[in-house]
């Protein structure tokens, strides 16, 4: 059992290399790896190093989506190891783009680096209503619950689903996370979340150190 | 890329290196890095031997070399700061850069073809490979015929992938998204300021709206990415920047992305092309200015005989008068003409020790037309006149026989 298989699953989900990534789950697997470890230092581990340079601007989108696809296909083959070895997603993270934005650019980077991160990710789409987030978070029981908007006009929609949480008694069962174009740490304050990201990689690891907390 | 090209062209390189005696090493354009296991660290031969990567970032100067080959048909023979000779030749696969051979490095003359202010390069040339010219030619069109025989091996096929499609949303993108005027007016402020930061988070930001806002097909994606890259080769000419390197004829890239079958290989496009524009407008510059004051100094060593303008010399290296002029004086330790003239001079003063030709012949044979002048000049650099250095060059050979 040599840990260079881990090193080379970071590596090819790094360079997107869906054939490769799964190739080395088969390997690994038949090397006794557990799906876990495969997951965590070699998937995950590749994602999260890209996350780093994504956020400093050394790789480009089209990198980190074709990055996304081979991490989804290594977690597809091992979904029915790690149910097997009782490995959870390290939390559950409920996603939208807030009432009247039908925004989505922003809030589908960061529900791919979540999901790049090991959260389960319910994304409710854009236009969403406060009573839907509501619903979501009762359903799913999310410790995250994270708000897109990109317009001045739709930021307060924000301010409107935190309200209706707190009108459901659920929101001391959730973080709050926020972002979007026209969104300030200062905004984040004023209406009570509890988090403000300004990009998508900063926003995995900010919800990562909220449910470590 | 194929696995095995790569370890194909690197056992190549190895081979490679040993025949020719020079280093070759082999340059991943995906990974833009060497690939490990052809050869040492270039600059392990480097006659400067700073040691500072911050003087001279080896790894970006060899990346400008490598675009470069991409750029001119395949190879691209260019000078690193130090002032050494590297050959680019590029491994296309696929029809799209994938891998290159870097040779190096070399040194093109004599020791004493450099002026004393440049003993770092007499230094080089005594311990370098030399070669000429022509030999430097030969290498590379040696190793683009190999480079072409890698390019025939069969690409991997292309899949259309569905993946694409799930993560767009249901929006898309309005027609003329990325025309914005006031999108392109703060890139191109970023990029006469030098932001390069700035720059890259704005390619990514577009980048964004092309892949997650779009809720196109693969041909309203090929739309907005033509779009995009007219965009960027707008702000980049209003910010200055010379982008002929970066797009070619402004229709060439339109040509490319039709030629795109999927959106894997269209992706594989745009990255190749927005590494291309922040490496040319914000890393490539002082490599690309080294690399013309070489061939700018090379061309004066060569043709000390001749006439030699400042136009002249931009022409050969392909900059503007005013380019080569500014750069010229911001970069060299000695102006254009006093430049020229010390190479000059030291050609005059081998000729003076070494033949017995007569005063006039050598002044005529640097590219004095004037004898007298040529005097003037030699009296004022060498601190004796012509006939009185040659003859206590005889006299030192005499004394030491």
């Amino acid at each position: 059992m040599s840990t260079e298989i881990l090193a080379n699953l970071s590596l090819a989900v790094q360079k997107g290399r869906a054939k490769d990534v799964e190739a080395l789950i088969a390997q690994g697997l038949a090397e006794d790896f557990t799906a876990q470890q495969l997951l965590e230092d070699g998937l995950l581990t590749g994602m999260n190093l890209l996350g780093v340079r994504f956020k400093n601007n050394e790789v480009f989108v089209p990198e980190v989506l074709i990055a996304a696809r081979a991490l989804n296909k290594g977690t597809l083959l091992l979904k029915t190891q790690l149910v097997e070895e009782g490995v959870k997603p390290i939390g559950t993270v409920v996603i939208g783009t807030v009432q009247g934005d039908l925004h989505d650019i922003g809030k589908n980077l960061v529900r791919m680096m979540l999901e790049g991160s090991g959260f389960q990710v319910i994304d409710l789409g854009v236009d969403v209503a406060p009573e839907t987030f509501v619903e979501a978070v009762r359903e799913h029981k999310p410790q995250i619950v994270a708000l897109s908007a990109l317009l001045t006009t739709t930021m307060g929609s924000q301010r409107g689903v935190i309200e209706a949480l707190e009108g459901a008694g659920l929101r001391g069962t959730v973080k709050v996370m926020i972002g979007g174009a026209p969104i300030t740490e200062a905004y984040a304050n004023e209406i009570g979340a509890d988090a403000y990201t300004a990009d998508a990689a900063s926003a995995a690891q900010m919800a990562k150190s909220l449910v470590a907390a | 890329m194929e696995r095995t090209l790569a370890d194909g062209v690197t056992g190549n390189a190895v081979d490679l290196s040993a025949a020719l005696g020079v280093f070759v090493r082999v340059f991943c354009f995906e990974e833009r890095a060497f690939l490990p296991g052809s050869a040492e660290d270039f600059c392990l031969r480097c006659p400067l031997a700073c040691g500072d990567a911050a003087v001279c970032d080896s790894l970006l100067a060899h990346r400008f070399g490598c675009y470069e080959a991409v750029r001119w048909h395949g190879e691209y023979i260019y000078y690193c700061p130090a002032g050494l000779i590297f050959v680019a030749t590029l491994v296309a696969q696929n029809g799209r850069p994938a891998l290159a051979f870097v040779t190096g490095p070399v040194v093109m003359g004599q020791a004493d073809d450099w002026p004393e202010f440049e003993a770092h390069m007499q230094e080089a040339a005594a311990r370098l490979p030399q070669r000429t010219p022509a030999q430097v030619n030969a290498v590379a069109r040696v190793l683009a015929l190999l480079a072409a025989g890698f390019g025939r091996q069969a690409p991997p096929a292309e899949e259309a992938d569905s993946f694409w499609e799930d993560v767009r949303g249901p929006g898309g993108l309005p027609k003329g998204f990325f025309d914005a005027i006031d999108v392109q007016q703060q890139l191109s402020r970023m990029i006469r300021q030098g932001d390069r930061g700035g720059t890259a988070q704005m390619i990514n930001q577009l980048l964004g709206a092309l892949y997650l806002g779009g809720s196109g097909n693969l041909p309203k994606m090929k739309d907005g990415a033509r779009e995009l890259l007219a965009l960027f080769h707008r702000a980049a000419k209003e910010g200055g920047a010379f982008v002929d390197p970066i797009f070619g004829q402004s229709s060439d890239f339109s040509a490319q992305i039709a030629g795109c079958a999927t959106q894997d290989s269209l992706s594989a496009f745009l990255v190749d092309m927005f590494n291309r524009f922040v490496g040319y407008v914000f890393d490539f510059t002082r490599f690309a200015h080294a690399d013309a004051l070489g061939k700018a100094a090379e061309y004066i060593r060569q043709n000390a005989a001749e006439k030699i303008t400042l136009a002249g010399v931009a022409r050969e290296v392909g900059f503007s008068p005013s380019h080569l002029s500014a750069v010229w004086s911001s970069e060299m330790r000695v102006g254009f003409s006093a430049y020229v003239q010390t190479v000059r001079i030291e050609k005059a003063k081998q000729l003076l020790r070494k033949s017995g030709l007569p005063l006039v012949q050598v002044a005529q044979n640097v590219g004095f037309s004037d004898q007298s002048y040529f005097t003037k000049v030699f009296t004022r650099l060498c601190g004796v006149s012509p006939a009185q250095y040659r003859s206590s060059q005889i006299d030192q050979i005499s004394k030491g026989a």
